[in-house]
């Protein structure tokens, strides 16, 4: 290759230094938390209220507005923490990071894979009217399911990337 | 790929820690690269060599594995 500007190849290779990715402030993660915890809270006080709305949630909002805002509130929660700076980001942790993410995307695919296979095994051995009622019934599950999607991806990711970190650590412990 | 940071850390008479802050990686990833469980990129292999004031061959190794 002649000398001189980098190719377009190059300069797309030379976005994955270390350095150079895009990763968020480590005091977001803080943020992130907050929003996990708040939402993990709302969820434990709609579970034991005993009614739509729990105990206290009811006098902020209603269980239909909890739904609508809740989810986002967790996703949004989640991305913070997994995309923002741990201590000693480095080129090790960026490695980390991408093998993590490599495992919840494919962790991610095989568990809606299976899933989407048992529902729609489950409903092409029924004759052709309760399949379509079935089908009709399993729209929401499936809707539920991508839903779910949305939060499994980040949560193997999360879980992945914060154990590799901790066995890193953890086998640096008695070195000097 | 085998490495010898570990002997010319004693010869330099340098900590995992101060190896890193001179590397700007933290004390885990030169930890994990003397045990042979993270391959370092090519400028963190440069930045080493070049602290010890060896050449990348002389830290860095291939082993036959490598080849496979």
């Amino acid at each position: 290759m002649p000398s001189g500007r980098p190719s377009r190849c190059l300069s797309s290779i030379t976005v994955m230094d270390m350095k150079k990715i895009f990763l968020l402030p480590r005091r977001t993660a803080v943020a992130g938390w907050i929003l996990i915890g708040l939402y993990a809270l709302l969820v434990v006080d709609v579970c034991t209220g005993g009614k739509p709305g729990g105990i206290w949630i009811s006098y902020v909002m209603s269980s239909s507005q909890f739904n609508a805002l809740g989810l986002p509130a967790l996703v949004l929660g989640m991305l913070m923490v997994a995309f923002s700076r741990v201590k000693g980001e480095d080129e090790c942790t960026v490695n980390i990071r991408f093998s993590s993410m490599m495992i919840a995307v494919i962790a991610d695919y095989v568990f809606l894979l299976v899933v989407y296979g048992l529902i729609v095994s489950s409903g092409i051995s029924r004759d052709l009217a309760s399949a379509q009622a079935f089908f009709s019934q399993m729209s929401l599950v499936l809707y539920n399911l991508s839903m779910f999607n949305l939060v499994f991806l980040l949560i193997i990711y999360l879980l992945v990337f914060r154990i590799s970190l901790w066995r890193l650590k953890w086998s640096a412990k008695n070195e000097k | 790929m085998k490495n010898n940071i570990k002997v010319q850390r004693a010869i330099h008479d340098l900590t995992q820690q101060q190896l890193a802050e001179k590397a700007g990686v933290s004390r885990q990833t030169v930890n994990a690269m003397e045990l042979g469980k993270y391959v370092p990129s090519t400028l963190l292999a440069l930045k080493v060599s070049h602290i010890f004031g060896k050449s990348v061959n002389e830290i860095f190794t291939l082993e036959d594995k490598d080849w496979e």
